[in-house]
């Protein structure tokens, strides 16, 4: 045992070893210290993208449906399951004979920046044909936009309880005109992010009876993914950082925004998706995979309108008057085809 | 009175045990700025955890602020604490390999080497992953 111990403990190192054995520890010291930078620096990077991308100055709006001549009242009410106030515009419908009426309301849904008035994709300019047409309409700022209350902003992952909020609004809050009754029927209108919310919320929510999807994204993973460095101005091997740190630091969880997995869940309820073929944000690709995942089950309503030339959302500002008219028609055959089953859900 | 006789299968497993005793020890100093770190990281990111909850998104600026706090303090901390900890380890194995302690030196140097390639890990999936 003393011939061991003594084996251990040897005399002092060569100068020559020390110098080598200094080199070896410079070098693992070196190692540690750059693994250690660069895995901070990517970190930190990835931590800082997510916060731009969650919490973003709430816009304000510089228009109002007074600027397009339409009667409206600002309404307030809770998202639903986490309560969030929420702030818009209830306009009633305006009959051709002059009367006002709520029978048939269209849930408005804007996109990622924006809030109830993107004057970017003509919003209150497209509530005005509807509202012309006959069709009531509530218009309103999701979470973390306009006047609604400050909250992570999440693709849609938590917006959609806000669109669940404005049905519950319909169904039984305190509606700005009670002498027009309740709507009879409730319709969903979205663009972009707006659009995919909206596909989120009606997969949960039976009594939106039909859907029109502008520009959505069926995965905001992949769109993400490939956006980062045009919208960040970093490489697209930081996604997967901004992915976790959003989730870590955010609680929230991009992937689970796929609407591309519950729009099935739809039909028989119609949907009518629209899209740009020149959209560089969301390709129009994501529409062909909307719609075939709505298709895929027996019953679907399905239809698509692929625009010739337009960027991301201008569909309405591309087409003008063909737009409207086209998602009114979409409107009152889905309405017509259900008002029967639809008066007695609500 | 006869000194007791080692047999030498019997000394050769004393050595082995002393061996993995002295990788054991240096593979402990080796781990322990990885460890601090992952530590200081790990507690960071469960007490923001627990403000979120606490406070709740009806609070979401305040949450927000304190979440932050938390983090970025929790990274700070771990920025000092890590070289320290690296400093003292390599102390360590400095007076180990003054002392020919070279199986101790050697393991707490190895154990280094793997914890840097385990810091790396996750930025070398971002580059490698699609």
């Amino acid at each position: 045992m003393s011939t061991h111990l003594s084996s251990v403990k040897t005399e002092p190192p060569s100068p020559m070893t020390e110098r080598r054995h200094r080199r070896i520890r410079w070098l693992v010291a070196t190692f540690l210290a750059a693994s250690m930078l660069v895995t901070t620096a990517y970190t930190v990077t990835s931590a800082y993208i997510a916060t731009q991308l969650v919490q973003r100055a709430q816009l304000p709006y510089h228009t109002t449906p007074a600027n397009y001549h339409l009667t409206f009242r600002d309404v307030s009410f809770p998202s639903r399951e986490d309560h969030l106030l929420l702030r818009g515009w209830f306009l009633p419908g305006m009959l051709a004979d002059g009367r006002m009426t709520v029978q048939h309301t269209i849930i408005m849904v804007h996109g990622y920046p924006g809030n109830r008035a993107t004057e970017s994709v003509g919003l209150l300019a497209i509530a005005q044909g509807f509202v012309h047409h006959g069709f009531a309409v509530l218009t309103f700022d999701l979470r973390a936009a306009g006047q609604s209350a400050p909250a992570p902003e999440s693709m849609g992952l938590f917006e959609q309880r806000d669109v669940l909020g404005a049905v519950d609004f319909l169904q039984s809050g305190p509606l700005p005109y009670p002498q027009l009754g309740r709507p009879q029927a409730i319709v969903g209108w979205g663009v972009s992010m707006g659009a995919s919310t909206l596909l989120l919320a009606a997969a949960r929510e039976p009594a939106i009876q039909a859907v029109v999807s502008d520009s959505a994204y069926g995965d905001v993973v992949s769109i993400m993914r490939a956006s980062l460095p045009y919208h960040s101005h970093v490489p697209s091997l930081f996604a997967l950082g901004v992915f976790q740190t959003t989730n870590a630091i955010y609680g929230v969880d991009l992937s689970q925004v796929r609407p591309v997995d519950v729009v099935s869940k739809l039909a028989p309820r119609p949907v009518f998706f629209i899209h740009c073929d020149s959209d560089h944000t969301v390709p129009s690709a994501q529409m062909e995979r909307l719609a075939q995942a709505a298709r895929a089950v027996p019953g679907a309503h399905v239809q698509t309108w692929l625009i010739t030339g337009g960027d991301h959302a201008q569909a309405f500002l591309k087409t003008g008057d063909v737009y409207i008219n086209r998602v009114v028609d979409f409107y009152t055959a889905a309405l017509g085809a259900m008002s029967a089953t639809a008066s007695s859900r609500l | 009175m006869a000194a007791p006789v080692s047999s030498p299968m019997k000394e050769r497993r004393e050595h082995t045990s002393l061996k993995g005793g002295e990788y054991w020890r240096g593979m402990l100093y080796g781990v322990l700025p990885l460890a601090i770190v992952a530590a200081i990281i790990a507690l960071a990111i469960m007490l923001a955890a627990l403000v979120r909850q606490l406070i709740g998104v009806w609070a979401f600026l305040l949450q927000q602020q304190v979440v932050l706090i938390i983090l970025g303090s929790g990274v700070v901390l771990a920025l000092v604490t890590f070289p320290c900890a690296l400093i003292l380890t390599l102390r360590h194995v400095a007076r180990w390999q003054r002392d020919g302690q070279i199986e101790r030196a050697r393991a707490a140097l190895w154990t280094l080497v793997v914890s840097a390639l385990m810091i790396l890990l996750p930025t070398l999936l971002a580059f490698v992953l699609p």
